[in-house]
């Protein structure tokens, strides 16, 4: 704790100030433009960072990823696309606020949730660090592996209509990730002998497709989709009621702890907590039936969460030299380009950094408050363009963040084709989200599931009986895929069950929305 | 369209799919074998595979009761016209570059969504487009596609 104090002088310095500042504005703006985000933003802040001293370039980038996570939030809101990934679950509450016409309440819930949820984390981490990182370290590949499932069941709980459709999509997105490169091995799979396809499928592109063109197309192709819900909110910004905050406070801490829980675990990311949270949410949360019908509950889930993971993304990134996703691994290269290693080493060489980055973040966290704030009635003025220029826009924001990403024109043309199946999808009523987050995981999901095998010499269940952590949380995982099954009113099992008088028809419990 | 239409649509492509893939993942290629697994590049993607033929299945063959009884009105003309647009604008990209096919694709698209006046979508296309160029070619530093006839 005594790097503290002179952290704090290092990031109140003016260049460091500016560096906050400036990184928050365009990391913000970045993060709001459909198609591009948090990864693009960071990357691109890049070589800025060449010609800086130490404190600033941590300070910009780390403002950079902060209020990049919260800018893709801002589209999810407004226009149901989420610049990332961690702001998918955002859609699910926050665009059915806008539909009703409550943009600029929905947005202070996002902005004063993300500013808890980021703040939250740094607090927790300043006192707990040490031994959170020492919980992560006792993560084994089984336990990693177990804790995908978790995420990847959580997030199929949360799909409305069907768990079928749900899963349908999330295997659409594990086998997306196993095209190209095995990471194991080297060969080569579903490549058809066709050169592009052995880099494998673009996660960006894929993001660009399903989340901007097939909703787009959507939305044109689809008169009921717009006819007459979208409405322009009139106000920019609107700090929620203390009463409503009090009112979901158990699910505010729970989303703090939580993305700082996730967010600490190496190989994790925001997607992970936000849904997990969501998920947790939809399970005991106060308005848990009002959730993907804009309860401000479900945004409270996943925007404290989502950001409460970068605080902790900083543990394993800082203290480990592991990153916890791919935007703390281009954060990494910004360190590296300073010609600071992270890792364990860096605690003793530059134990200052670390509290750099958590004084840096603190900060960044007020300025998004401030800057959300102030710029939210420029984002609601996103609604009022016309349509018709703001899809053409949309999709011209698409290509390039599909070909930006790898500078391939391929990816281009995946992106098209993910377009096509994203507006299938939502034709039939498939969940898109699994399939993205499936993708995302879906390397880790391989790689811990075959090193569990191999680690328990070949034994597929070995691993499981061995790993008392894995055990909870495969149950969890399984729980959470029954849980949609048992929780629909109408659900066959809950009918068959009923029919049997195991579980009542229709009731929900005590515990039912106060709003009924 | 009535939604279940789609979801058996669905279940046919993912069943033809999924089976193909994994003749495909079956070849001598990926040697699955019971001796190496784990280890095997087959191995997971055969797992999924599976469980992609498994709900292919019931998507195919559940009862009516059991599939979504809600219906869309899709606008297929609209809905293929700017798709044929879209996919268009794709490929003239890669052959002409980016300025020149985003000029005619944001000056054209919103005139046949319905935007008026048509001088506005002309103005719209060429600021937006000289925008995005300024932004991420000279601001961000993107090198935006140049296309394969212009080199």
């Amino acid at each position: 704790m005594e790097h503290l104090l002179p952290a704090l002088q290092d990031v109140l310095s003016p260049v460091s100030l500016v560096a906050l500042v400036g990184g928050v504005f365009y990391g913000v703006l970045v993060g709001a433009m459909p198609g591009l985000g948090s990864v693009i933003a960071v990357t691109l802040v890049l070589p800025i960072t060449y010609s800086m001293e130490l404190v600033p370039s941590v300070v910009l980038v780390l403002a950079v990823y902060a209020s990049s996570i919260y800018g893709g939030s801002i589209t999810a809101v407004l226009i149901n696309t989420p610049g990332t990934p961690n702001s998918a679950a955002t859609c699910l509450d926050g665009y059915p606020m806008t539909q009703r016409g409550e943009a600029h309440l929905a947005l202070g819930w996002v902005t004063v949730s993300s500013a808890i949820g980021g703040m939250f984390s740094i607090f927790v981490l300043l006192i707990a660090a040490e031994p959170l990182a020492s919980i992560a370290l006792s993560f084994g590949t089984p336990e990693t592996f177990a804790l995908i499932c978790l995420a990847m069941a959580s997030i199929i709980s949360v799909t409305r209509d069907s768990v079928v459709k749900g899963l349908a999509s999330a295997v659409l997105g594990l086998f997306l990730a196993t095209i190209g490169l095995d990471p194991m091995t080297g060969d080569m799979r579903f490549d058809f002998g066709y050169f592009p396809l052995t880099a494998g499928i673009n996660l960006i592109a894929v993001l660009m497709g399903v989340f901007a063109i097939g909703e787009v197309l959507y939305q044109f192709a689809v008169p009921e989709a717009t006819n007459g819900k979208l409405q322009v909110a009139s106000g920019g910004f609107r700090f929620p009621p203390l009463k409503m905050w009090l009112e979901r406070k158990i699910t505010l801490i729970k989303a703090c702890l939580i993305g700082s829980f996730v967010g600490i675990l190496p190989g994790t990311g925001g997607a992970m907590a936000a849904f997990i949270t969501y998920a947790e949410t939809r399970r005991a949360g106060k308005f848990r039936d009002n959730l993907g019908k804009g309860e401000p509950e479900g945004l409270i889930a996943t925007e404290a969460s989502n950001n409460a993971v970068t605080g902790g993304a900083l543990v394993p990134t800082l203290a480990l030299g592991i990153p916890g996703d791919v935007i703390t691994a281009v954060m990494m290269s910004a360190l590296l380009i300073q010609g600071v290693t992270p890792g364990v080493r860096m605690l003793t060489d530059n134990p200052e950094i670390l509290y750099v980055a958590f004084v840096a973040l603190g900060f960044a966290n007020i300025a998004i408050l401030v800057v959300g704030a102030m710029t939210s009635r420029l984002w609601t003025r996103v609604l009022t363009v016309p349509r018709p220029l703001l899809y053409s826009l949309i999709i011209a924001f698409a290509l390039i963040g599909a070909y930006g990403a790898r500078q391939n024109l391929f990816d281009m043309y995946v992106a098209l084709l993910a377009g096509g199946i994203g507006f299938l999808m939502r034709l039939g009523k498939f969940p898109t989200v699994p399939l993205v987050i499936g993708m995302v995981l879906g390397p880790m999901f391989e790689t811990t599931l075959r090193q569990s095998i191999i680690l328990n010499h070949g034994g597929f269940l070995n691993f499981i009986v061995e790993h008392p952590v894995a055990d909870i949380l495969i149950i969890l995982a399984i729980g959470f895929m029954l849980l949609p099954i048992f929780q629909s009113p109408n659900g066959r099992l809950r009918q068959i069950l009923a029919k049997l008088n195991f579980v009542g028809a229709k009731s929900r419990g005590p515990s039912s929305n106060s709003s009924e | 369209m009535n939604v279940s239409t789609v979801e058996r649509i669905s279940g046919g492509i993912l069943l033809v799919a999924s089976a193909l893939l994994l003749i495909e993942v079956s070849g001598p290629q990926y040697a699955v074998s019971a001796a190496d697994e784990g280890v095997n590049p087959g191995f997971i993607p055969k797992i999924l595979l599976f469980i992609w033929l498994l709900l292919a299945l019931i998507l195919l063959l559940r009862p009516r009761g059991l599939s979504s009884s809600s219906s869309v009105q899709v606008n297929w003309l609209k809905c293929s016209v700017f798709l044929g647009m879209t996919i268009a604008f794709f490929i003239a990209v890669s052959l002409i570059g980016f300025v020149p096919a985003t000029v005619v694709f944001l000056c054209f698209c919103p005139i046949f969504m319905g935007f008026r006046p048509y001088w506005g979508s002309l103005v719209f296309g060429l600021v937006s487009t000289t925008a995005l160029w300024v932004i991420f070619e000279k601001f961000f530093r993107l090198v935006l596609p140049t296309g394969q006839l212009l080199g």
